[in-house]
């Protein structure tokens, strides 16, 4: 990995070449160190003269001896001479069956034997197991020049005579006068399964060579896209920059400080905003301040009340737009809360100003939230049911690692098609933006904004009988509260 | 008047100046206000003051920092003004040794209310370090927090007390073995700030322990005692003062 970072940022083009290369040298050096460790095939060839006087001395034995000592016998040859010799009591030779080649130079071996045995054998044959389809092909080519057949001379092969050679495999078989059969194959060869095996593990091995080779390079390239789009995520999440270095490739540097400076400019306007928010709200709240201290000289009774009443409801207001366009709630960390703990307490504080709030649920609720985000957010859900619904009934239940918390009031309710208009900013559904009512209309908005992020959902809906609006909350819970 | 307690004013702005001195005045204080830092601790040399009502946010040397020189320099009381409602702002200021709190914009009558209180707490044990509060309490696992106002079980859940709940049960842990009456708590809790929503204390203790006690019919916490009042059965420690909550 290191190796990587030191390299100068090269073109992805350049990168995929290089790949290439040493895919293909790993393979080519597999190949090489295969040559060298896997031995070649041995093409095994039998000198005419010697397998002549071999089989005749081997059948000669074998029919002369007792017939319960001829197995052992052959046995006994075959080891001496690397051949394989069998002797078969059948009187059928047994592949007579199987297609057979005739070949010049076996032939003259086969007739050979044929002239120096007669009288002791009845039959002498040759099979070629080195067919047109056969695996050795090759071989049988080499062996017979198919231009040079005046060379080859014919007849059987006499002592005198230029050796020839006989490739393995093939199979005599000579048949005695009692019909027995004495057949004589070469030294097993290497079997099919042993022969392909080298050649599948090469592959294998060009296979794994391969995948390793690209595998590696390619997620090395392609970790510094996983690194932005955390590093997106991130920043979206907690409106921190976060630094990208892609290290390496000039096309990803390219990304890199495009995203680095979008934090940036992202950043910086956050910063500005909330800088401006902090002022507007100083500005503002000590504004209210001094009338709010005015009102106590300048009047006194109704009067004093409705100002004071007013003076409260704009700073209602102005905290309400404050918190929806600042950061502060959402840069809350979330920790473990009792959230039953959390809506009795909202409830019995409510109660006590005499407002018709009721709870039901459990004592005791873990979560995790964002504790004063997610206080916010339930009493602007049960402020708003008071204000439009006349009364609520709060009712917290968990099952399958959710909570469901419900709060129904005895309000008009809010039709399902107007249910996404009602969470929208600065948007109340009573069609004059009256202030009888009070608030600017973003209660649901930042109850729903602080609700998803604590990765939770809010719907709107009416509850089963009576008319009305029932709004339900759900949160993720913590796994160990699953009882 | 030599009774009259003195009360040091200093905010930026001219009309909260003027009209927060009038409305003091008004109430039986005598008050001076000063617009900085500067000419604060100059208003400090000429005269003695019980306490000073200090804007956190001011040009020139801010709030919080005069709040932690006033604190190092002695004994006078604070509270701090606010306008901005972020709860770090509060906390810092706690825990830089302001006596209260309280948020632009308020009720003049709850800022008269808390002044009094303050200077009521600290007018009986003039020594900060024997007035200094504990920071945190913490009991059979449970901590309570006097500064963030918060209250963790043992699990180190947050457990959300009412403003009522909180107050009695801080008496509580300030009075652990100790039998209190409805009238002893009623005077304690009522000490921070006035509330007229609050309901009597039976029915704050019937919450507090439905909140706290494992099993709220046979609380192990908060009992009964016959004739008497309630008595806090914990073993109670108390962390120290600015300590991290």
């Amino acid at each position: 990995m290191r190796f990587f970072r030191l390299l100068p940022p090269v073109r992805l083009w350049m990168r995929i070449a290089a790949m290439m290369l040493v895919a293909v040298l790993a393979v080519e050096s597999l190949n090489a160190a295969a040559l060298v460790f896997i031995p070649p095939r041995l093409m095994r060839v039998y000198g005419g003269h010697w397998l002549v006087e071999t089989m005749e001395k081997a059948a000669l034995a074998i029919f002369q001896a007792d017939a319960k000592r001829r197995e052992a016998l052959a046995t006994g040859l075959s080891a001496e001479n690397h051949l394989q010799i069998h002797w078969l009591r059948v009187q059928q030779h047994p592949d007579e069956t199987a297609p057979a080649f005739k070949r010049p130079f076996p032939e003259r071996v086969r007739q050979a034997i044929e002239s120096d045995l007669k009288g002791t054998v009845s039959r002498v044959t040759f099979r070629s197991l080195i067919g047109p389809r056969g695996n050795q092909f090759h071989v049988d080519l080499l062996f017979q020049p198919p231009d040079l057949p005046s060379r080859l001379a014919k007849g059987p092969l006499k002592p005198e005579d230029e050796d020839i050679a006989i490739p393995a495999p093939f199979e005599f078989g000579i048949q005695g006068a009692d019909g027995s059969w004495v057949i004589v194959e070469p030294e097993d060869m290497l079997s099919y399964r042993a022969r392909v095996l080298p050649w599948f593990i090469t592959l294998l091995g060009a296979a794994v060579a391969v995948s390793l080779v690209s595998t590696f390079a390619a997620r090395q390239w392609l970790r510094p896209l996983d690194r932005l789009a955390g590093a997106a995520r991130e920043f979206g999440r907690t409106r921190r920059a976060v630094p990208v270095n892609t290290a390496g490739l000039s096309e990803f540097k390219v990304i890199e400080q495009a995203m680095n400076e979008m934090q940036d400019r992202i950043k910086r306007f956050l910063d500005e905003r909330t800088h401006m928010l902090a002022a507007m709200s100083h500005d503002l709240r000590t504004g209210l301040t001094g009338l709010r201290l005015d009102a106590e000289d300048v009047c006194d009774g109704e009067a004093k009340e409705r100002l004071v009443a007013g003076m409260e409801e704009m700073e209602r207001m102005i905290s309400a737009t404050l918190d929806f366009a600042g950061d502060e709630l959402k840069s809350e960390p979330a920790q473990a809360i009792d959230l039953a703990a959390l809506l009795i307490s909202l409830c019995d504080t409510l109660a006590d100003r005499n407002y018709p709030v009721s709870y039901s649920g459990p004592d005791h609720l873990s979560a995790q939230c964002q504790p004063i985000a997610i206080k916010r957010a339930f009493a602007n859900l049960i402020d708003n049911a008071i204000k439009y619904g006349g009364w609520a009934c709060v009712s917290l239940s968990h099952s399958g690692g959710k909570a469901a918390i419900f709060i129904t009031d005895g309000g008009p309710g809010i039709p399902a098609e107007k249910a996404e208009l009602a969470f929208q900013a600065f948007r109340r559904l009573e069609n004059s933006r009256s202030r009888e009512t009070g608030g600017v209309g973003l209660g649901l908005t930042i109850a729903r904004d602080i609700i998803r992020s604590n990765a939770g959902e809010i719907a709107l809906g009416q509850p089963p009988q009576e008319k009305g609006l029932e709004v339900k909350v759900t949160l993720p819970l913590p796994v160990a509260n699953g009882s | 008047m030599p009774n009259t307690p003195h009360i040091l004013i200093a905010d930026d702005d001219r009309q909260i100046r003027t009209s927060l001195a009038r409305f003091l005045e008004g109430n039986g204080f005598r008050v001076s206000a000063v617009a900085d830092g500067v000419a604060m601790f100059q208003a400090m040399e000429n005269s003695r003051f019980d306490l000073i009502v200090l804007d956190i946010m001011m040009p020139g040397e801010n709030g919080l920092s005069l709040c932690r020189r006033l604190r190092a320099a002695g004994k006078v009381p604070v509270v701090l003004l606010t306008a901005l409602s972020t709860h770090t702002d509060r906390i810092v200021g706690l825990e830089l040794g302001a006596d209260d709190y309280i948020c632009k914009p308020f009720d003049p009558r709850e800022l008269l209310a808390r002044i009094r209180a303050v200077l009521r707490r600290t007018g009986d044990t003039p020594a900060p370090e024997e007035r200094a509060r504990p920071a945190s309490y913490e009991f059979e696992g449970w901590r309570l927090d006097v500064l963030r106002r918060t209250l963790r079980n043992p699990e180190g859940t947050l457990v959300e007390l009412t403003a009522g709940e909180f107050d009695l049960l801080l008496t509580f842990a300030g009075h652990p073995q100790h039998v209190l009456t409805r009238d002893q708590l009623l005077d304690m809790t009522r000490g921070r700030e006035a509330n007229v929503f609050d309901r009597s204390i039976d029915v704050q203790v019937s919450r507090l322990r439905r909140k706290i006690e494992a099993d709220p019919q046979a609380p192990v916490f908060i009992k009964t005692v016959r004739s008497g009042g309630y008595v806090f059965c914990a073993g109670v420690v108390a962390g120290s003062q600015g300590a991290p909550g």
